[in-house]
């Protein structure tokens, strides 16, 4: 009988392989080192795309984070990280513990720590816009154009 | 006790959700005036009744400010401390650079209504001259069939693209209604259209085709 691993494997190795019927944790999950690099490109591409979806899927999060580190791409995985914290809004969150105990080892420490720095004081509006970030914006909505003003209080 | 909404004179200007929201669609609104009028200034004005109610087009000003507190309140225009002003170089020259972020993999185009590549980033010159053709040819077919799009299926976008099973799009074919104008903006790859260069280049096409 297949195992699981197995029917990963025979999935990713085939040319139609669809990510889209794919359901796995990857952060525990060694095997997609080895995939073909078209395959893990393809599975990062969809993790982008689940995470623009459906951002308060943390696992989506935390897929797309392992598959960055994986890959050891620092800018993709800088912008992982700043997409969960746009949603978590803070360092204490089990995911935000996974998300950046898988980026230190992968991040050049100068980046990881200004990354940090930013996430523990909330104000990563302040960080240069990654190029691979999906919900990250670059920006806040700034100052209120409009104010309400109660008549009685004045 | 009575609730009343008044103007912060902040300078004013959408934001790449807002420029966006400006230019997918070509039918009419106060919220769409609203924007148009911002992208057509090369400096992001200050806000004030006045020209809340002339921008909207709304006279009554309680209604016109409430336009403006939504468009905010739904991430589509920034209030700013200091204005931003439209880059001071020639359109051509810069559309390449607004271009390549646009896509996770650097590769965009902007092609006009009768399928020329008006400028392109990441893409060989005969990959644009061919998807320019292919988008004039995209929204010929949609146009045919947008009656039953639009109205019988209530499917109110116009975008395209080729997707796989989760409708993730491999490259997709975005309209810009600018003016009399529309534009299409060709995306292979992930889009990454919440990207400040955007707003960068709709307003840019605005002030020249608005």
């Amino acid at each position: 009988m297949l195992m699981e691993d197995d029917l990963i494997a025979i999935q990713l190795e085939k040319d139609y392989f669809e990510p889209a019927f794919l359901s796995l944790m990857i952060e525990d999950n060694d095997d997609l080192v080895s995939l073909p690099e078209a395959a893990r490109l393809k599975m990062l591409s969809h993790y982008d795309r689940e995470v623009a979806r459906t951002p308060v899927d943390l696992a989506c999060h935390i897929n797309r984070i392992s598959l960055y580190a994986k890959q050891h791409d620092e800018a993709g995985l800088y912008s992982a990280i700043l997409d969960l914290f746009y949603v978590v809004r803070t360092r204490n969150s089990e995911q935000m513990n996974i998300g950046l105990a898988l980026a230190k080892p992968v991040l050049e420490e100068q980046d990881y720590m200004v990354l940090l720095g930013a996430i523990v004081k909330g104000d990563t509006a302040s960080l240069p816009l990654p190029k691979k970030a999906i919900l990250a914006k670059g920006f806040s909505m700034g100052l209120p154009l409009i104010i309400m003003h109660d008549e009685d209080s004045t | 006790m009575t609730e009343n909404l008044h103007i912060n004179q902040h300078f004013v200007m959408p934001t790449s959700a807002g420029a966006y929201f400006c230019v997918a669609h070509k039918h009419a609104s106060p919220t769409r005036a609203l924007m148009q009028a911002l992208l057509k200034e090369k400096i992001s004005p200050q806000l004030t009744a006045e020209k809340v109610r002339e921008w909207t087009g709304v006279d009554k000003e309680a209604e016109a400010i409430k336009i403006v507190q939504r468009a905010q309140s739904l991430g589509w225009l920034q209030g700013l401390s200091d204005p931003m002003y439209l880059a001071n170089e020639r359109l051509e020259d810069i559309l390449p650079q607004l271009l390549a972020p646009l896509s996770g993999t650097g590769h965009a185009l902007l092609a006009d209504a009768e399928g020329f590549s008006l400028a392109t980033a990441g893409f060989s010159g005969d990959e644009a001259e061919r998807l320019s053709a292919l988008s004039a040819d995209v929204f010929l077919m949609y146009e045919r069939h947008e009656p039953l799009l639009r109205e019988a299926l209530s499917i109110d976008k116009s975008a395209w693209g080729i997707i796989d099973a989760v409708g993730n799009s491999f490259i997709g074919f975005w309209p810009l209604w600018i003016g009399n104008h529309r534009f299409v903006l060709v995306i292979k790859d992930t889009p990454t259209l919440n990207r400040p260069d955007l707003l960068s280049l709709i307003w840019a096409l605005y002030v020249r085709y608005g």
